[in-house]
């Protein structure tokens, strides 16, 4: 027989979802959790020795600098904000019928005598309001999404993938705004990997900028055709600048540009000139700003970054944004324990735990589509009949 | 964690050496080769679905991950299976040839997109694939096969669940199907 809190808790590893083979690893900005498709004891290995597992160390890397980016940059965190609202316009409504309608169950549960009869009633209620749900299926929903939260929220997925959309178009620069964030992320690796051995660094850049079987290597492109030398530093100093633009693609090249003119090793002071005198001239579209500025003028409710956002406005770290996207030795600059994202890997989430991962796994799972509906009809039929043949669930 | 290859060609040379070092090197292991590399052909040209948020990190060229390793255990295990299942007949390599690629590029597709086959589903499915239509009587009677499924009914339930194997994007691929007189054949993926 279940009891009343195994019926309403949430089992944290259920929500974790299985990433694609050919992914190492993603970042899901509105929740602030970076996935790593690592099991719990390669991830532990690398923890206690990190030199021992560059492969991870580099896919770490990378996540991180899109955690960066959201914290530092007005493109991104404009965008994390439209996920975020997207998700709680959709959630929000049913929120509120979901709140009625548990005090109608729980009124009534309380009459049931027993705590067991009170555990099965409400596992009975749950899976029975689970399969309606199931019966009532939006009929718009996209039927190649097999997804779970697809299925049951379409218009959310609409709205994601128009965003999405609009991050991935290619604007007559050649570049899309993707290939500005993935393009300077996979520049950090290279930079953060290296340390500061800078001609083994702009080895590895100009190799990978000719491999064309990699993705955003555009923006690789734009800047080994401007300088050969500290392209690396060159790509993340102009990215900084320009993922504060609405159209961070339009304006990569010209902040390069200018960026460039400034002394072979001097790309942050460039950046930061450029960012003093000339950089809203530049024709990127609405400028943004930084993260910090995007907040300041939106009245959201997201609150998630607030302390990371707090600490970057008052220079708590010692660092600027500029300094924060473009350093070689980020967790030196990071304070532990304040990183405010969540990192979990195949087994596990590390950083965060009760309700607040649930939460939080509950939000990236939904926007990164981790379960399918199919398995969720196949559990919930399973769970449905235990109950009614048995009295208790699996 | 992953060893990526530049080409096609490093990575199959890396997918022969896994089957040498499992001393796999017969016209089966072969089959197996050529398997694996049309598996990821036809993965190739398949247009990728995009999470709508989330900033994934790719690998973008051949790999073989260290999660790939069990695969390369069971395709090697599966290797003695098929000489079992088709001793005493007049066998050609050619024969064992396509009963390996035909099942590695079943698996490898299905395994790439994050299907799981259990050890039993992989040797059934082998089975199937080096003797033809076979009944769940006749799978069961096989020497040295040693499902856990001790009896026909059992090795009938285990073909029931590859006629619909979950994928990772929730879609679902039948790898067998049953025939009208009730024996099983391997479908191509």
């Amino acid at each position: 027989m279940p009891n009343v809190s195994d019926v309403m808790s949430i089992d944290v590893k259920k929500l974790i979802g299985q990433l694609p083979q050919d992914t190492l690893g993603t970042f899901e900005p509105a929740s602030g959790v970076m996935y790593l498709n690592v099991d719990d004891a390669t991830f532990d290995a690398w923890r206690a020795t990190p030199t021992d597992n560059g492969a991870l160390a580099d896919v770490f890397h990378h996540e991180l600098h899109h955690f960066i980016q959201t914290i530092a940059t007005g493109y991104q965190f404009s965008l994390t904000l439209s996920f975020y609202e997207a998700f709680r316009s959709e959630f929000g409504s049913y929120r509120q019928a979901l709140k009625f309608g548990w005090l109608l169950l729980m009124s009534k549960i309380a009459f049931w005598r027993s705590a067991e009869e009170r555990a099965y009633r409400l596992a009975l209620a749950t899976n029975k309001a689970r399969i309606d749900a199931i019966l009532n299926l939006p009929r718009d929903r996209d039927p190649e999404d097999r997804s779970l939260m697809g299925a049951f929220y379409p218009r959310l997925f609409k709205k994601l993938e128009e965003l999405h959309a609009k991050q991935f178009r290619i604007s007559e620069s050649g570049l899309s705004a993707a290939d500005v964030i993935e393009g300077a992320a996979v520049g950090y690796e290279i930079l953060v990997r290296h340390g500061g051995a800078e001609a083994a660094a702009a080895g590895e850049f100009l190799e990978r900028a000719n491999l064309d079987h990699l993705e955003h290597v555009p923006a690789f492109a734009v800047v080994t055709a401007i300088r050969t030398k500290r392209p690396a530093e060159l790509l993340l100093a102009a990215a900084a600048l320009a993922l504060r633009f609405e159209n961070p693609n339009d304006v990569l090249d010209p902040i390069a540009q200018k960026i460039a003119e400034s002394p072979l090793g001097a790309e942050e002071s460039g950046a930061r000139m450029l960012e003093k005198y000339a950089l809203r001239d530049m024709h990127g579209g609405l400028y943004l700003g930084t993260a910090v500025d995007v907040r300041r003028r939106s009245r959201t409710s997201y609150r998630l970054y607030d302390q990371q956002l707090d600490a970057l406005r008052d220079r708590e770290w010692g660092v600027d944004e500029i300094g924060l996207l473009t350093t070689r030795e980020p967790l030196s600059v990071l304070p532990p324990g304040e990183l405010g994202f969540a990192v979990v890997t195949r087994g596990s989430p590390r950083g965060i735990s009760g309700g607040e991962a649930s939460a939080r796994l509950t939000i990236a799972a939904t926007l990164l589509r981790h379960h399918s509906l199919r398995s969720y009809v196949k559990e919930v039929g399973l769970e449905m009949r235990d109950l009614l043949l048995f009295g208790s669930g699996r | 964690m992953f060893r990526k290859f530049q080409s096609e060609s490093d990575f199959r040379d890396a997918i022969e050496a896994e089957l040498s070092k499992r001393n796999m090197s017969n016209a089966f292991s072969e089959g197996v080769v050529l398997g694996i590399i049309e598996a990821e052909a036809d993965i190739r040209q398949e247009p990728p679905r995009v999470d709508p948020s989330g900033m994934r990190l790719r690998i973008g060229t051949w790999f073989i991950r260290d999660d790939d390793i069990p695969v390369f255990d069971a395709f090697t295990a599966l290797g003695g299976l098929v000489v079992t299942a088709m001793a005493g007949t007049a066998i050609a390599p050619a024969a064992a040839l396509t009963s390996g690629t035909s099942i590695a590029r079943a698996i490898w597709q299905v395994w790439r997109k994050g299907g799981r086959l259990s050890t039993d589903q992989m040797k059934v499915l082998c089975l199937l694939a080096a003797r033809g239509p076979s009944s769940p009587d006749e799978i069961t009677e096989i020497d040295d096969v040693h499902l856990k499924a001790h009896d026909a009914a059992g090795t009938a339930n285990l073909l029931q669940t590859l006629t619909e194997v979950e994928l990772r994007d929730g879609s679902v691929v039948a790898l067998v199907r049953q025939n009208p007189d009730g024996t099983w054949r391997k479908l191509n993926v």
